[in-house]
């Protein structure tokens, strides 16, 4: 046996002895388990609603009576945010953003029902997901084993023993690291088993990139931890006296984990102020109202002109399609470019804080930490933003079919539209149509769905080249603190 | 001097000289910076309460109502559910709450999510309070027994004619101040931000709240006083009072959080929201047979409206024969429902975290200046469901009047563009003439009784000295059995 690994076994033992492997380690697993199998089963139980709830709004879509298809495109389908498997280890800010989107004609409203406005006023005092045990608790639990690890030795004397005994400081530094690991290992083995479980009991995802993903997050958990075992261990051999090693050390995780995250959010927030959403929605409806006016005028009279052209015809109701569809059909194209640049500042905004944030590294490993662990399990600004571009697609998409239906189906049988009804788009479609053209549910059906299929792991961490550089140089530097710090070290009581 | 008067002096110095005042004033940096970070969080509403009067230019039955829930004096405190909770609903007129679907005239969010802060949470006083408040009081304090014991003064300082539980004592009565102080300027530099406009439930509200904050110091000094009586180093102090405070602090809340929602599951509501997308696919059922129910069901509404026999006017005016009316009317009722059982289920959370806060201190504190900033969850919920039932109440009155408003209009009247408008109108002042406009007042949130506040703050302040009674009385057993010194 090695003296790396004897060293190890022998802290174990101490902690053993002195009850902090039960007291500190099993409490930590203890509320590491429950969480993982709480997250696993609120996964799926998320999973589970989302998939109820978008069967039902997909029924309500095909059992609409009595309407024409642009009437049916102002009732609108809702979309919900994605439920990715591993969500039960981190769910990012997903529960901050809305439960689904809208697509409906002429109207965006943003992102509905955020599940955070859901919680009582006692949710964020902590974080006791998975996520929020082994970004928080975990490095508190390693700096209470291992404070004390030469700084205690030394107070003992056993440190000028053991070295007496031939020990090389940096074996002892590699076996206390062991020791320290092996806490590691134990808590990402309890991920690593919900996240399997996890992955496997969702249907119709990617095993492999979840899979991958996993490995990613691991990976990257495990190492934030070993940042905080070479910091514990270096302060440890650095500081003579253990209480003071303590003291540093805890207020080293009050500033880095618990103040940290949100004095970097409020100034995030400061930094990089969003504007409202009254004020969003108002640049639309303007853009909407200008756009309403111009389908209404010029644009109609071009699009008529054309038409008339085209087909040889001088009169609208000799037209082989339904022109007040067609109407609909370009300002809907206008429509979805308006409601894109209306939301572009938005999410450059969030990409800003999320940068902001991102850089946050540099005072604390935790940022770096939660900016790679939302972005592989699909939680962050980068994929959101996916996810509503994708969306945005799809509402133009799902109400040009509709209009486009119209256009194709509905036929013009009443008086001139424009002379009975002014410059209301709108109202004209409603008139005689109404009564003729009601599709029936096999239309309905016809009508896209939805599809959102999450970026490649490998691109999500090419998003994160800022957090994996953090994580990296301060692993290199909290290690190279311990590595100096342990060379140094003094033995003597 | 008698030996105890030396002994605080001494103990005085001993802080001073460890850095005490650094402590208070990293304490003072943090709580400072919350404060402002809360005050700069508030916004008035968008729409004033001023402008919940109706335009004169119009019809009665044309004015706007707004509801709006009013900003409290001490928001500054807590930021709470104010960026999560919307506390305005839009401003919509009267006859339109009866074309409006239920989800959409209640109070909506006036802001974007704030990702990062929803998600981990504000940085404001009363976080600061909360979390690094008993982490000054242990900072200074977990070691004030076992550093004289393992010194070995405390021998000495017990061969003086004091007892080991005066000793103690006196050491609790010198951190006292240090561990209070910091806290209560805290809480008076935010009542001067708003001192000129604080009423007096205001200022009974402030002064609570600074009672509270002292009974959370002091519950924080006892766990420190009862731990150093155990007999354990100060290092084993630390780590017990580390372990107590991430038990507290960090896991028992937001464990009480998790609890209510899981137990309190459903409805939600995007479910509510469904239900309503349901019936407006006209999927709810047939609305010549909710028309016959209707007529059955309220006599007093006369015979049905008549078809327009224009198509037109028909389908999107909704001069059906009051078939679009008795439709929503029945869809209204089973949504009311819905939303009723989801305001029930948010009062029935509410409850059960009023029991379980008493598990955790930190709960308790963090719940009192939530309520004490007028940003608690409770009272935006209260609002939502003043704002519903004010807005249901015009609802039916204008509802009727809908109903024969369609009764009123002849089949030849105009409907184009001006003449629809000068129509409406029209008929609407001959119902307001005939029948009077919609008289209640514009809205005003009612805010809890002081009584029904007073017993929950009175139980909270219970909730914080009973365990420190209990904790000190466990101090002084300790004492007694001497564990002090046999150490």
């Amino acid at each position: 046996m090695s003296m790396v690994w004897r060293i190890a076994r022998k802290e174990w033992t101490e902690w053993r002895r002195d009850g902090r492997l039960v007291l500190l380690l099993g409490c930590l697993l203890a509320l590491l388990v429950a969480s993982v199998a709480g997250g696993v089963l609120a996964a799926s139980r998320v999973a589970t609603l989302k998939a109820a709830m978008a069967a039902t709004d997909h029924e309500n879509f095909v059992a609409i009576e009595g309407q024409n298809p642009h009437a049916a495109s102002h009732l609108g389908r809702v979309v919900y945010t994605p439920a990715p498997p591993l969500t039960f280890l981190d769910r990012g800010l997903l529960d901050s953003l809305g439960v689904g989107l809208r697509a409906i004609a002429h109207r965006f409203d943003g992102f509905e029902h955020a599940p955070d406005a859901d919680r009582t006023g006692l949710a964020k005092l902590g974080n006791i997901s998975a996520a929020g045990v082994v970004q928080a608790l975990a490095p508190l639990v390693l700096i209470l084993l291992l404070f004390a690890a030469f700084a205690g030795e030394r107070e003992a004397g056993t440190l000028q023993q053991v070295a007496a005994g031939g020990a090389a400081p940096l074996r002892l530094l590699a076996g206390k690291a062991l020791a320290g690991a092996g806490v590691v290992l134990a808590l990402l083995t309890v991920i690593a088993a919900g996240g399997l479980v996890a992955i496997l009991s969702t249907p119709s995802v990617s095993r492999t990139t979840q899979i991958a993903r996993l490995a990613a997050l691991l990976t990257a958990y495990g190492t934030y931890l070993f940042v905080w075992i070479a910091l514990t261990l270096a302060v440890s051999a650095r500081i003579r006296r253990s209480s003071t090693a303590l003291a540093i050390l805890v207020a080293a995780w009050i500033g880095a984990v618990g103040m940290a995250p949100k004095i970097m959010a409020a100034a995030a927030a400061t930094v990089h102020p969003l504007p409202m959403l009254t004020d969003v929605r108002g640049s639309i409806t303007r853009a909407f109202t200008e756009n309403r006016e111009l389908a209404s005028t010029t644009r109609r009279q071009r699009l008529l002109r054309e038409s008339l052209a085209r087909y040889n015809v001088t009169r609208v109701q000799d037209l082989p399609f339904y022109f007040e569809g067609l109407v609909l059909e370009a300002r809907e194209d206008i429509d979805a470019a308006l409601i894109g640049q209306a939301w572009l500042p938005v999410w450059d905004v969030y990409e800003r804080q999320a940068k902001f944030m991102t850089r946050g590294s540099a005072i604390s490993p935790l940022l770096a930490l939660q900016s790679l662990s939302m972005s592989l399990t699909e939680t962050d600004v980068w994929h959101l933003r996916r996810f509503f571009d994708g969306f945005l697609d799809y509402r133009h998409q799902f109400v040009s079919a509709l209009n486009h239906d119209l256009t194709a189906n509905a036929r013009f049988e009443g008086v001139p539209i424009p002379e009975r009804f002014g410059r209301y788009a709108d109202a004209a479609i409603v008139g005689d149509e109404w009564a003729t053209y009601t599709p029936t549910r096999e239309t309905w059906e016809r009508m896209p769905s939805f599809s959102y299929a999450p970026p490649a792991a490998v691109e999500a961490l090419q998003s994160q080249a800022t957090a994996l550089l953090g994580l990296g140089i301060t692993l290199l530097i909290t290690g190279g603190a311990a590595f100096i710090a342990v060379r140094r070290v003094e033995v003597r009581p | 001097m008698s030996v105890r008067r030396t002994l605080r002096r001494l103990e005085r110095r001993h802080l001073r000289h460890r850095g005490a005042w650094w402590f208070a004033a990293l304490f003072l940096v943090f709580g400072g910076t919350g404060l402002a970070r809360g005050v700069s969080e508030i916004r008035p509403p968008q729409s004033a309460p001023a402008t919940n009067t109706q335009a004169s230019t119009r019809a009665p039955s044309a004015a706007s109502r707004v509801a709006v829930l009013p900003l409290s004096a001490l928001q500054g405190v807590s930021i709470g559910h104010s960026r999560l909770l919307p506390a305005e609903a839009p401003a919509i007129r009267d006859y339109d709450v009866t074309r409006k679907w239920p989800t959409q005239v209640l109070p909506q969010q006036q802001g974007l999510p704030d990702l990062f802060r929803d998600a981990l949470g504000d940085f404001d006083l009363a976080h600061v309070l909360v979390w690094l408040l008993p982490l000054l009081v242990i900072g200074l304090s977990y070691d004030m027994l076992s550093r004289e014991r393992e010194q070995g003064t405390l021998a000495l300082l017990l061969s003086q004619p004091v007892t080991a539980g005066s000793v103690l004592a006196a050491k609790g009565v010198v951190r006292l101040p240090w561990v209070v102080l910091p806290p209560l300027v805290l809480c008076a530099a935010a009542v001067a931000q708003h001192a000129s406009e604080l009423t007096t439930r205001d200022w009974a509200l402030a002064v609570t709240a600074a009672v509270l904050v002292a009974a959370y110091a002091g519950f924080w000094l006892a766990v420190c006083a009862w731990v150093n009586t155990t007999g354990g180093s100060s290092t084993t102090n630390g780590l017990v009072l580390g372990l107590v405070w991430i038990a507290l602090v960090v896991v028992v809340p937001p464990a009480i959080d998790a609890s209510a929602r899981a137990r309190y599951v459903g409805p939600t509501a995007p479910e509510v929201q469904l239900q309503e997308s349901y019936w407006q696919s006209g999927a709810g059922g047939d609305q010549e047979e909710y028309l016959q129910r209707l007529l059955r069901e309220r006599p007093e509404l006369g015979p049905a409206p008549a078809v327009s026999t224009d198509p037109y006017r028909r389908s999107y005016f909704g001069e059906d024969g009051g078939l679009q009316q008795a439709y929503r009317y029945y869809a209204y009722q089973d949504l009311a429902s819905a939303m009723s059982r989801l305001a029930q289920r948010f009062v029935d959370r509410q409850q059960f975290v009023d029991r379980l806060r008493y598990l955790s201190p930190a709960a308790v504190l963090k719940e009192s200046l939530d309520e004490v900033a007028g940003t608690h969850e409770r009272r935006y919920r209260a609002f939502e469901r003043q704002a519903r039932a004010y807005l249901d109440d015009v609802r039916r009155f204008e509802w009727i009047r809908q109903f024969k408003l369609e009764t009123l209009v002849a089949p030849g009247d105009p409907w184009n563009d001006t003449g629809k408008a000068a129509l409406l109108n029209a008929v609407r002042a001959t119902l307001d003439r005939e029948h009077g406009p919609y008289k209640r007042p514009p809205f005003g949130f009612v805010e809890e009784q002081p009584g029904v506040f007073a017993i929950r703050f009175g139980a909270g302040l219970l909730g914080l000295l009973l365990p420190t009674v209990l904790l000190i009385a466990l101090a002084a057993r300790n004492v007694r059995r001497g564990a002090v010194i046999q150490a």
